[in-house]
């Protein structure tokens, strides 16, 4: 490779001015590796490339270099992991030490479970410098806090919420939605007895991430921590009901189709068509549990009935509030092998300011994650909107974002299991005590006996 | 018949001092082996001789990034596994499924392959082209679409039985039936239909190459003597195909032991725990996140060792075969 | 003739015909998935969620295929970086399978040696352990030999995992070549090179065609090595990588997904119809028993 000798001369110069540029530091951070302005910063998407995501990151690149001049040179590159190879990716570029990203996206359930692995830069003290950390929904950044330290922020998330249609309700006479499980139900027999040969309320078996909602919403807890030992309950009074209330969705209320059992709100899972999503669109099915996250691939099965859609929070047992619901999302994390740390927290606090959070997480159908962004009824004129922004006031994570949750629910699928039995016909309280049990000891050893 | 005697192939008159040595030192055979020998080493035994060593320790991601040391379990892995109940259903559904879709894939590739055989040009190159298209379509792929035809919805399986006579068991309630998620036997059977249909191609093919080789004459006389195809098959096709057809069993068996993204994708990933086979259960045991390869190695090895409890005897008969030549 | 045979003319047409109907039942039954397939990859995404099947699209759209080809969902070029990567590794491994194979095939049936034995149950061991299992020694292994993020460690892994079955098979092929042939060859003053080219490989052409088709479908399919190994490598993708882009968080994109699947498999069906020659016309009447 031929450098004229002015070419090497010019880039000597560009890189000892930008290394004295960066030497004036920026925001007292004590995990600094390289301060001088790194030539490119990697930051890990997850999933396709879309076209409107890759001019918002765009946009974003440019105020980071407006507002970190000292990092004007660094070249900010953006690598789209397909969301089914994002564990081999991380796993990969973890054992090779070399190979990762600076910056990397994380479904916020993936978080603990990254960061226990050591994966993730610890940032505590760049939140606690942060102006806008403390806006940040309390409940979301507890997700990504393992061991009282940071390792990851927010960035936008999204509750459950029941998906349902203005024209059916106002054809059953139903004025407003529900608020009460016995609400709930009578309004899904209603509709069904409206529309017949639709089902009343999706509930498909391998579905964690709705059926705690019933759980909390009878004021039962999944497990609590108890002298640093966590406590399986799923066998409370409070919880068996809202377990069984879901179970007799199916069983006794007759309200959900014996076919979603095995499956997820998408149907099977790992493929195919087939599912409560489809069924809702379809207009088989008068009400679906899902987050606003749903409206591409509703839209993708069929637009008939789009202009009806609309959502209302999950109700709880006796009302008024909702019942808390899981927030699921996507987290920013520093990678803890990244050599340049210091610019990549910088670029994090613009991808993730308030603003930019917020015009992203509308792209998608998502909330910010920031208390101020969310009230004030600035999601009062989409009906679709409206019902999750409400929901999203009412979020629970643990024992979601415990270090064992994974393996409890996505490699062991307690609960999914537990369910599917329950609605096969199993003794319930035989059932639900081994559940508990198997549930109690994974979040304790990560294995079940 | 080839003959039963082994010697050397002959050697030409070559005078080189390399050739010299090689012929004195009967280094030929070696000289041919060694490539192979040398890929298969660094892929398969280097590897697999870290997984030996990883399964009695408790090796996971820590230990692979240096955070945490390795620690020496001795049998713990092993004995994890064999106290699992799922475990051992899993092993059950694994052999059951091979025990059904081998015979069906070794049967129909062969008879495929006979057809092939015996088609004009223009036929054969549809049919076989019909089934290299089986073949080649990528597993995910061909998951999905057997998923979609006995999809409980919309699916044609489902909608064809539903419309059929009652006396071709047909009726009303298979509109809906369930195949991949109510049950292990269900779902088996449509992975059973996917496998074979993916894997008799291979069969197929080989079942013809094979043939290709066996004299022409040999048939003709047959025939002139009054044979008819059945026997033709039983005293001359089949006793010159027989070490291909041990070879094929037994690869048959492995990969049916082995079948894993069908599995996965069918059964709904790992959400039934009820419907995992072997492969599954390593997978979700080991390598799921964080991955235990400690675990892992166990597993494979206890996996390996049943294989080959399994095919033993197939294995004796196929090598001694080969003795013969 | 035996006399209780009908007139040989009107028995073959009858076979013919009856031959014939079961060629075509089979490739009728075979192809009804792929019939689904290529059906799925012109339908748009609204049909493909429907109650009732739909044999055939009722508004057929190219935009599937449009969208595979443009590369759009990846962020690193259009469809031809894939396909190149993927033929290119492919052909490689067929080419390095076939060669080594074929060597150890000869060696293994032509010789006996001590190691014999072992040599062919180590075959057959190795193909008995779970792949899952290997992979993380081989990524540990070939990060230390420098062969990650690159398609020549791809060609490597894969032509050594074509091996075992190649010699297997072939060892079987060479075996039944007649050995008197060979001799004679000798006697007459043929070095062995010419014995291997003029005598043992055109018998043995039909086993190295099954053992090619093997050994290009394992490698061109193969997704879980590749993503391994290639890491963020984004220039060195291979199709099946390429394809993962399609599932998403929620779902997956089922047009693109099987309009690729149907690109996917042109290039295996090109290279089936160049070698099938070799694989029917193996037989050459009357030289084998010269």
């Amino acid at each position: 490779m031929k450098l004229t000798r002015s070419a090497a001369a010019i880039g000597a110069a560009v890189v000892l001015a930008g290394a004295a540029a960066a030497g004036c530091g920026s925001g007292g951070s004590s995990s600094s590796a390289g301060s001088s302005a790194p030539a490119k910063l990697t930051v890990w998407r997850m999933g396709p490339s879309v076209g409107s995501q890759v001019t918002w990151m765009n946009g974003v690149v440019a105020q980071f270099h407006k507002q970190y001049p000292q990092f004007k040179t660094t070249k900010v590159v953006v690598d789209w992991i397909p969301w089914a190879n994002r564990i081999t990716d991380w796993t990969n570029a973890l054992t090779s030490g070399k190979g990762g990203p600076d910056i990397t996206e994380l479904g916020n359930t993936d978080t603990p479970g990254i960061a226990g692995q050591g994966a993730l830069a610890n940032i505590t003290s760049e939140v606690k410098a942060w102006p806008q950390g403390s806006s940040i929904i309390a409940g979301n950044l507890a997700n990504d806090t393992v061991g009282g330290a940071n390792y990851a922020v927010p960035w936008f998330g999204g509750v459950r919420g029941i998906w349902y249609r203005k024209d059916q309700f106002a054809k059953a006479g139903i004025t407003s939605p529900p608020t009460t499980w016995a609400q709930l139900t009578s309004d899904a027999k209603l509709l069904m007895a409206k529309y017949p040969g639709t089902y009343g309320l999706g509930a498909p078996s391998n579905f964690t991430n709705g059926i705690v909602s019933f759980i909390w919403g009878a004021g039962g807890q999944v497990a609590v921590q108890k002298n640093g030992k966590w406590v399986a309950e799923l066998n409370t009074q409070a919880s068996e009901a809202g377990i069984r209330f879901y179970a007799g969705l199916l069983l006794t209320q007759h309200v959900s189709p014996a076919k979603y059992v095995g499956q997820t709100e998408l149907g099977a899972p790992g493929a195919t068509s087939g599912g409560s999503d489809e069924d809702f669109a379809k207009g088989t099915l008068d009400m679906y549990i899902d987050g606003p996250w749903a409206q591409s691939s509703l839209e993708a099965v069929s637009t008939k009935y789009k202009s009806q859609w609309a959502s209302f929070p999950i109700p709880s047992q006796n009302g008024p509030n909702p019942a808390p619901a899981f927030a699921g999302g996507s987290d920013l994390g520093v990678w803890a092998k990244s050599p340049n740390q210091t610019a990549a927290w910088d670029l994090v606090r613009v991808m993730d300011s308030p603003a930019n959070a917020t015009t992203f997480a509308n792209l998608q159908g998502f909330f910010p994650e920031f208390t101020s962004a969310l009230s004030g009824g600035k999601y009062s004129g989409s009906p679709v909107m409206a019902g999750f922004a409400k929901a999203a006031a009412y979020t629970q994570i643990s024992p979601l974002n415990s270090k064992n949750w994974a393996t409890a629910d996505a490699t062991d699928a307690i609960i999914p299991t537990m369910m599917k039995s329950l609605m096969q016909g199993a003794s319930f309280t035989a059932t639900v005590n081994k559940a508990n049990t198997e549930l109690q000891n994974v979040l304790n050893t990560g294995s079940e006996s | 018949m080839a003959d039963t005697a082994v010697q050397q192939l002959p050697v030409a008159r070559s005078s080189s001092r390399v050739g010299a040595f090689v012929r004195r030192y009967r280094l030929a055979p070696y000289l041919l082996l060694v490539p192979a020998l040398a890929g298969i080493a660094l892929v398969y035994l280097w590897p697999l001789a870290q997984m030996v060593l990883y399964s009695f320790q408790n090796f996971g991601l820590p230990q692979l990034t240096g955070a945490a040391p390795v620690q020496w379990v001795g049998l713990a892995n092993f004995s994890t596994t064999f106290a699992d109940p799922e475990f051992w259903i899993a092993l059950r559904i694994t052999v059951f499924f091979a025990a059904v879709a081998v015979p069906l894939t070794l049967v129909s590739g062969t008879v495929v392959g006979l057809l092939l055989n015996r088609l004009g040009r223009r036929m054969s190159v549809f049919v076989s082209a019909a089934v290299l298209l089986a073949w080649a379509t990528p597993p995910v792929s061909a998951s999905v679409l057997f998923y979609w035809l006995f999809n409980p919805d919309g699916g044609l399986v489902d909608w064809t039985l539903s419309k059929m006579p009652n006396w071709l068991v047909g009726s009303t309630d298979w509109a809906g039936f369930n195949w991949t998620t109510t049950g292990a036997l269900q779902a088996y059977t449509v992975l059973t239909v996917l496998v074979v249909w993916q894997s008799f191609p291979f069969i197929a093919v080989t079942t013809l190459a094979a043939l290709k080789t066996v004299p022409a004459e040999l048939y003709e006389a047959a025939r002139i003597d009054g044979a008819n195809a059945w026997r033709l098959f039983w005293r001359i096709t089949y006793p010159l195909l027989k070490p291909i057809f041990l070879v094929l069993l037994l690869l048959s068996v492995i990969w049916d032991f082995n079948v894993f993204t069908q599995t996965y994708l069918l059964t709904g990933g790992l959400a039934n725990r009820n419907e995992f086979n072997l492969s599954l259960y390593l997978y979700d045991k080991a390598f799921t996140f964080p991955p235990s390869y400690g675990l892992g190695g166990a597993l494979a090895l206890i996996f390996t060792l049943i294989l080959l409890i399994i095919t033993v005897g197939y294995v004796r008969a196929s090598v001694r075969q080969g003795a013969l030549s | 003739m035996s006399l209780l045979q009908v007139s040989p003319r009107t028995a073959k047409k009858t076979k013919n015909i009856s031959l014939n109907a079961l060629a075509v039942l089979i490739a009728v039954i075979t192809l009804f998935p792929i019939f689904w397939m290529v059906s799925t990859a012109f339908k748009p995404s609204q049909e493909i969620y429907s109650l009732t099947p739909h044999l055939v699209p009722d508004h057929p759209t190219l935009g599937n295929f449009a969208e595979v080809i443009s590369g759009r969902v990846s962020g690193i070029g259009p469809v031809w970086l894939f396909f190149r990567n993927s033929l290119a590794v492919t052909l490689a491994t067929v080419l390095v399978a076939s060669v080594l194979s074929l060597l150890a095939a000869v060696g293994v049936a032509r010789f006996r040696f001590r190691f014999r034995t072992s040599f062919l149950i180590m075959l057959l061991i190795v193909q008995m352990i779970p792949g899952q299992a290997l992979i993380i020694g081989l990524f540990r292994d070939f990060d230390r030999l420098n062969l990650l993020q690159n398609l020549g460690g791809l060609v490597i892994v894969y032509a050594a995992q074509a091996l075992p079955v190649s010699i297997w098979m072939l060892r079987n092929f060479v075996a039944t070549v007649p050995r008197h042939l060979e001799e004679a060859a000798a006697i007459d003053g043929a070095p062995p090179r010419t014995i291997f080219w003029r005598i043992l490989f055109p018998l043995v052409a039909p086993g190295l065609v099954a053992t090619s088709i093997f050994a290009f479908i394992t490698a061109y399919n193969e997704f879980i090595v590749a993503l391994t190994f290639l890491g963020q490598a984004h220039a060195t993708y291979t199709l099946p990588i390429y394809v993962t882009y399609f599932f998403g968080r929620g779902g997956a994109q089922w047009g693109p997904i099987m309009a690729a699947s149907v690109m996917y498999t042109i290039p295996v069906m090109i290279f089936f119809l160049i070698v099938r020659r070799r694989l029917v016309g193996g037989l050459v009447a009357g030289a084998v028993k010269g």
